[in-house]
């Protein structure tokens, strides 16, 4: 009876069934483990949003400011939300789309035509028309939205980036 | 090769404290089948297999649902057309559910062909036939989660029946439904019941009826 490999009947068996479950068991962990993971690591999605005709000259020095509307998705979830850009046309087709929300605790800044400086209420924090800190406690320029205009009208993005330059 | 022979240790160490391999082979794995069975006999553990297949999923869903009237159905939606394997993971469950009713009903057929359930197995029986009433309490809940027309139609007419009840009827309505129509607070209750009280009690349950059928050995033949 006894295999020279020392293989058996009921040794034969066993297997099968540790190879039969065990596989059921894996290929059940896959597919839930991809279930559970389902969009997590998916990119944020961003759009471009019109945000009207180009108003401002080129070069004029004042930034205007515009809601973003714009609906977010989340899972089965859709969330409108408001967003302020300050926009300002520099030259040609060339369009700055500065976010609203100060880099220390997100209260708005405001723009300041006379001075050419953005203040914001909460804690005197101060940028410059670039975004770049002036004074007070922001620890980082404020963000930008690429910003772009298609056949005169200005189309901001609802993604922010940190500003470089 | 290293990597298995620490395995194997870390196994034999827990196993010297809690000495239940020895206990596991001889009284599962290696437990003979008893003689004059035969394959109607496997409908109890099939049973058992959806249940787990339907813990397995049902928990996993658990990630994605929401019991709130306005958002249940887009959460069941969600799962079953954009979270990857969500069809499939929603799908099992669906058809687990259905066919459970199927095999419990094959298992309880076999017990009462064979009078499986005479002493001294009457115990068995009634734990079964609570087993029973609560994989239907899971149907009635379960069907109910994801509120779409059928759903909310088939639970008012469902739950509107206790109101026939002579005396209670009526507050066992409003106790169900958590008032008097059919709402935000019912959907809760409902989820509630379908994946912590009902699966507690099931599992409690199963282990009684496991324990006596190992304890009084399977029903002799005819």
């Amino acid at each position: 009876m006894e295999d020279p490999s020392g293989m058996n009947r009921r040794k034969f068996m066993e297997l099968g069934i540790y190879t039969i479950s065990g596989t059921m068991v894996a290929v059940s962990s896959v597919a839930l483990g991809r279930f559970a993971v389902g969009p997590s690591f998916d990119k944020k999605r961003s759009k471009w949003i019109e945000v009207g005709p180009v108003n401002n000259p080129v070069g004029g020095g004042s930034f205007e400011g515009v809601v973003l509307e714009y609906e977010i998705k989340e899972g089965w979830s859709n969330n409108r939300t408001r967003t302020l850009v300050y926009i300002k046309r520099t030259q040609g087709d060339e369009v700055v789309a500065i976010s609203a929300g100060c880099t220390h605790l997100g209260c708005i800044v405001s723009w300041d035509e006379q001075q050419k400086m953005f203040k914001c209420p909460c804690h005197e924090g101060r940028f410059d028309a670039d975004g770049k800190v002036i004074s007070g406690p922001p620890p980082a320029a404020l963000k930008r939205h690429p910003a772009k205009v298609v056949d005169g009208k200005i189309l901001v993005r609802t993604e922010t980036e940190a500003y470089v330059g | 090769m290293i990597r298995l022979n620490a395995l194997k240790r870390i196994y034999a160490w827990v196993d010297e404290r809690v000495e239940l391999h020895d206990y596991v082979k001889k009284e599962i794995l290696d437990k003979p089948v008893p003689k004059g069975l035969n394959l109607s006999f496997c409908f109890g553990g099939i049973t058992f297999f959806l249940f787990l297949m339907l813990a397995a999923t049902g928990y996993f869903m658990t990630i994605y649902y929401v019991p709130h009237p306005g958002q249940a159905y887009g959460a069941v939606n969600y799962i079953t057309h954009e979270v990857t394997m969500g069809r499939i993971v929603r799908g099992v469950h669906f058809w687990s559910a259905n066919l459970m009713m199927v095999t419990i009903f094959l298992h309880m057929i076999r017990v009462f062909i064979y009078g499986a359930y005479k002493k001294p197995r009457e115990l068995n029986w009634i734990t079964g036939v609570v087993l029973l009433l609560l994989v239907l309490a899971f149907g009635f809940t379960g069907h109910f989660l994801p509120w779409d027309q059928k759903a909310y139609w088939a639970t008012r007419v469902g739950t509107s029946m206790m109101a026939t009840v002579p005396v209670v009827g009526k507050y066992a309505l409003m106790i169900v439904r958590g008032g008097e129509d059919i709402g935000a607070l019912t959907l809760v209750r409902f989820y509630s019941l379908h994946v912590i009280f009902l699966p507690t009690i099931t599992i409690c349950l199963l282990i009684g009826h496991f324990f006596m059928i190992r304890k009084q050995g399977v029903s002799p033949q005819l």
